[in-house]
């Protein structure tokens, strides 16, 4: 086994223990002669010691100087305004120290708790890549996001421990969401039937994910046969597919007396029509011909349905039709950038996720994933605002996992987002976050997550993530790897964008 | 309920205390005025053999002109000491070091270690009943020792322009074992010692000097005090002398606090051999060290808020004045940096290289213990384990 010896443990005041190591960072002098930094906070060290090989994170790094220790002394030699080191050497006294948090033992392919701690004096060093992948519980194939921060290891991620149990997708805007998202899916994609291939949907807010199906990626890749993008107006959902429920949950001023006349009227309509579609028209026709029905209950469903038939999104049939595009290894993104009300946008991602809930329970369709961008605005924590699909998504965050419906819920607003969701994610990613609203949410939903982790998702850099959870054995710090195809606009920069858009004017001229 | 202040009646001892510093400051200030107002001028006389016996030069302060000092290569050499006292072991711990400092021009210092960085220490066992003086003296012959042999050493592989001593170039009288003791030969073996060192800074071209940080010193004193009345009758200016008790004054103050008053920074006294005195001047024999009409002394003064720097130098058969021409202007640079700390830089580092802490060695006595099979409580003394400390 090849490793690199990066320092050695030192005694502190209560360490080294189990919870705590510190050790002084090797030979001083090749460092500064060489310039380069030997270790960094969040990479992994490996320890030699009884109980077999410690693997610890480092969480600090600090430097000493005696020279600079007794502020007096400093300040009373300086005075002068003469350098101080060019009164004293001080190069050769600074040492650099780093604190560790021993995470487990490697022994034989398992990892164990820490319950001895490794001896001052023991050598620190650069762990073998093979063990620290296995250790941190990547494996060979599966979701490969990027690579470990500071470690040239791949991170690849097991299919079924990332997606069984949902994934949350945090990070303030601009940290690189979508992207890493967009980097999910070319994985997704890119699996071999005999590897096994979920169904995709991905509810696109923004109209950023087109870029997946263009052809000119940056590295030539494209999933132009494997994509259907659905724009939002071209969206209808099958009225026959509606329960007075259903209705009610868009009507949310509803009560039981009208849900049960509505039934009623369903059910009567149904019959009539024997299995031939119908849409809010026939429906509100059949509501005004009924003979029994409570004049006051009429009116008021009347102008309940008349509401709904005015947004233009209940036809007889749903299209586009849901069971054909949701093949294996096929992905539909659902472009909800052209419509504007949030209602609207609700009411479609309800609908569409009550279909595929459906469809998934009686097994019509793969396992399938559900890429949902803005997920605060779909499921909300607040009770005042409202939101007709935050039952949907809540029911498909509690029993998705039975039918392998997955959510990977994208936002900039954990604190926003339904706490019912967010719990039920079995594995969260966090890029940077610098809200502390934010932050405190993210620690009292996450038992995994200690305050010098929380610390530091605030100040990791775009395309830095934290993965947490089911999908590792430990927390650990990725590079989200570059993907390979195109971005959409959106991911340029201002200037590029003013430039092109100034060049269009020139030509117009 | 009385305070602590009322119940030790601290006002008036406190009270008493500056009085009687105040009186004494007053003639001291007074006296030290008036030499501040004639220290270029006066003339020690140096015609008198009194004077000349002692003086190598003429006036009460001399300017010094520091030198630049990048390029140059600066030894300093300290030792750091241990005593130990163990029930039926006397364990004496001891490290010498030194350290080099290369003034590089680019406004740089850097350092070399010799023999190396974090010098181990050394570790010696005295097992024969010894005297609290004994061994006492005996410690600090050992740190003495191991001091000079390694100035001795240290010029076989680093060749600089000045070592520096942490203390005097001589033993220190209260380093003389008592008659007959055991530790005799120790003594006069660092006599040797320092002998060798000489040779070997003439052989190596390397000036040698000792640094003493806190001098008790009274030789100046007492040469003034026989000169004074010759220097009254030639200055008329110095007449104003004869209304204050100057005697008294002299006898009860020590060198660097008289040049501490008289001295500005950058300037430094004049040179006093260190020859013994004449049996048959007044000058009372200095009982204090060992006499050697090779070394000379002066006091230099570096720092506003901190007494001049007394410094040992020896001349061999050069010209004293051009060699403490040069140590000095070395000197003031290197110990100019802090106002309120007079002492060369690079002793400042050797000090802290040698410098032993009981905690540092608590390891030792539990492994020494712990193989001898004693219980700590049988080897360690009883006023160190008193309870409730
Ligand atoms: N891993 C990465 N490598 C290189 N560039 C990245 C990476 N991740 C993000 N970026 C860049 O950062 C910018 C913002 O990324 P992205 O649009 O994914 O952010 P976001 O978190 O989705 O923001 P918003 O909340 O506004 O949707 C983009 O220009 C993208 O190119
Ligand atoms: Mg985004």
């Amino acid at each position: 086994m090849k490793t690199e010896s990066l320092g050695t443990i030192v005694c502190t005041e209560d360490g080294p223990s189990t919870e705590n190591i510190e050790f002084v960072i090797g030979n001083r002098n090749e460092i500064s002669t060489e310039k380069q930094i030997p270790v960094h906070v969040g990479q992994y060290v490996s320890i030699n010691a009884d109980e077999g090989l410690i693997i610890a994170h480092i969480e600090q790094i600090y430097k000493t100087n005696r020279y600079f220790s007794q502020i007096d002394a400093v300040h009373e030699f300086t005075r002068s305004g003469k350098a101080f080191g060019a009164i004293f050497p001080i190069d050769r006294w600074e040492y650099v120290l780093a604190e560790a948090k021993p995470l487990g033992i490697f022994n034989n392919g398992q990892v164990q708790r820490v319950t001895y701690p490794p001896s001052p004096g023991a050598i620190v060093s650069a762990p073998d890549h093979k063990i620290l992948s296995e250790f941190l519980g990547f494996s060979k194939e599966g979701i490969h996001l990027g690579h470990l921060l500071f470690h040239d290891i791949p991170a690849t991620f097991n299919l079924s421990k990332m997606y069984q149990k949902h994934v949350a997708l945090l990070a303030m805007s601009g940290a690189g969401k979508s992207y890493a998202a967009s980097v999910m899916l070319e994985e997704l994609l890119s699996r071999k039937p005999a590897q096994g291939r979920p169904t995709i949907l991905v509810i696109d807010v923004h109209g950023e994910y087109t870029g997946l199906a263009e052809s000119q990626g940056a590295k030539g890749k494209t999933f132009e046969d494997q994509i259907t993008v659905i724009r939002s107006p071209l969206v209808e959902i099958a009225t026959p597919r509606m329960s007075a429920k259903a209705f009610a949950t868009y009507s949310p001023d509803m009560g039981t007396i009208q849900v049960r006349e509505l039934t009623r009227i369903i059910r009567t309509l149904r019959t009539a029509r024997k299995g031939q579609p119908y849409d809010i028209g026939d429906l509100t026709i059949a509501l005004e011909q009924d003979p029994s029905i409570n004049v006051r209950t009429r009116e008021a469903l009347l102008g309940w349905l008349d509401n709904l038939q005015s947004l233009r999104l209940f036809g007889k049939t749903s299209t586009p039709e849901w069971s054909k595009l949701m093949k294996p290894g096929q992905a539909v993104i659902l472009d909800l950038s052209e419509t504007v009300s949030l209602q609207k946008k609700q009411i479609i991602v309800d609908a569409v996720l009550r279909h595929l809930f459906d469809l998934r329970r009686d097994g019509t369709i793969p396992p399938a994933i559900v890429f949902l961008e803005e997920a605060h605005q779909f499921c909300p924590e607040a009770r005042r605002a409202l939101a007709f699909s935050k039952g949907i998504l809540e029911t498909v965050a509690r029993e998705g996992r039975k039918y392998n419906l997955s959510l990977c819920i994208i936002s900039q607003r954990p604190v926003r987002l339904s706490t019912t969701v967010l719990s039920q994610c079995g594995t969260n990613i966090f890029l940077r976050i610098t809200n502390p609203y934010d932050l405190d949410h993210i620690r009292a939903t996450s038992e995994k997550i200690t305050k010098a982790t929380l610390t530091s998702i605030s100040s990791l850099t775009v395309g830095e993530a934290l993965v947490v959870g089911q999908a590792t054995r430990f927390p650990v710090f990725i590079q989200v790897r570059e993907r390979a195809t195109k971005e959409t606009a959106f991911g340029e920069d201002f200037e590029t964008v003013t430039r092109r858009y100034d060049k269009k004017g020139k030509k117009t001229d | 309920m009385k305070t602590i202040s009322e119940l030790w009646a601290l006002d008036e001892t406190i009270q008493k205390i500056v009085e009687q510093i105040q009186v004494i400051e007053e003639k001291r200030n007074a006296f030290a005025s008036i030499i501040h107002s004639v220290r270029h001028s006066l003339d020690l006389q140096l015609d008198l053999p009194l004077a000349q016996q002692y003086i190598v030069d003429g006036a009460i302060a001399h300017t010094v002109k520091p030198t630049d000092l990048s390029g140059l290569r600066v030894c300093g050499v300290d030792g750091g000491l241990l005593k130990k006292t163990l029930r039926g072991i006397e364990l004496v711990i001891t490290r010498a070091n030194a350290t080099i400092f290369e003034y590089t021009p680019a406004n740089r210092v850097s350092a070399i270690y010799f023999p190396e960085k974090m010098t181990p220490p050394t570790i010696k066992a005295e097992l024969t009943p010894i005297s609290w003086r004994e061994a006492e003296v005996n410690a600090s012959l050992e740190r003495l020792k191991a001091e000079i042999e390694l100035a001795i050493r240290v010029q076989d592989h680093h060749s600089t322009e000045l070592l520096l001593l942490d203390g005097s170039l001589r033993p220190h009288i209260s380093d003389r074992p008592p008659n007959k003791s055991v530790f005799s030969s120790k003594y006069d073996k660092i006599k040797a010692l320092y002998e060798e060192l000489f040779v070997k800074t003439e052989e190596t071209g390397t000036l040698l000097a000792g640094v003493i940080k806190d001098s008790r010193s009274q030789r100046f004193m007492r040469i003034f005090g026989e000169l004074l009345p010759h220097l009254i009758n030639r200055n008329p200016e110095l007449k104003r002398l004869l209304e204050l008790d100057y005697r008294t004054i002299l006898k009860t103050s020590y060198d660097t606090d008289f040049f501490f008053r008289v001295l500005d920074v950058g300037e430094r006294s004049p040179i006093l051999r260190l020859n013994d005195f004449n049996s048959t001047s007044n000058v009372e024999s200095n009982t204090d060290t060992q006499l050697d009409s090779r070394l000379v002394c002066f006091y230099l003064r570096t720092a506003k808020y901190d007494y001049p720097l007394c410094v040992e130098v020896f001349t061999g058969s050069y010209d004293p004045l051009r060699i403490i021409e040069k140590i000095s202007a070395m000197l003031l640079p290197m110990s100019s940096d802090n106002e309120e700390f007079a002492l060369p830089a690079v002793l400042i580092d050797a000090d802290s290289q040698a410098r032993l802490i009981e905690r540092d060695l608590d390891f030792l006595f539990a492994q020494l213990a712990n193989r001898i099979g004693y219980p700590q409580s049988l080897l360690k003394l009883r006023r160190e384990r008193m309870p409730f400390h």
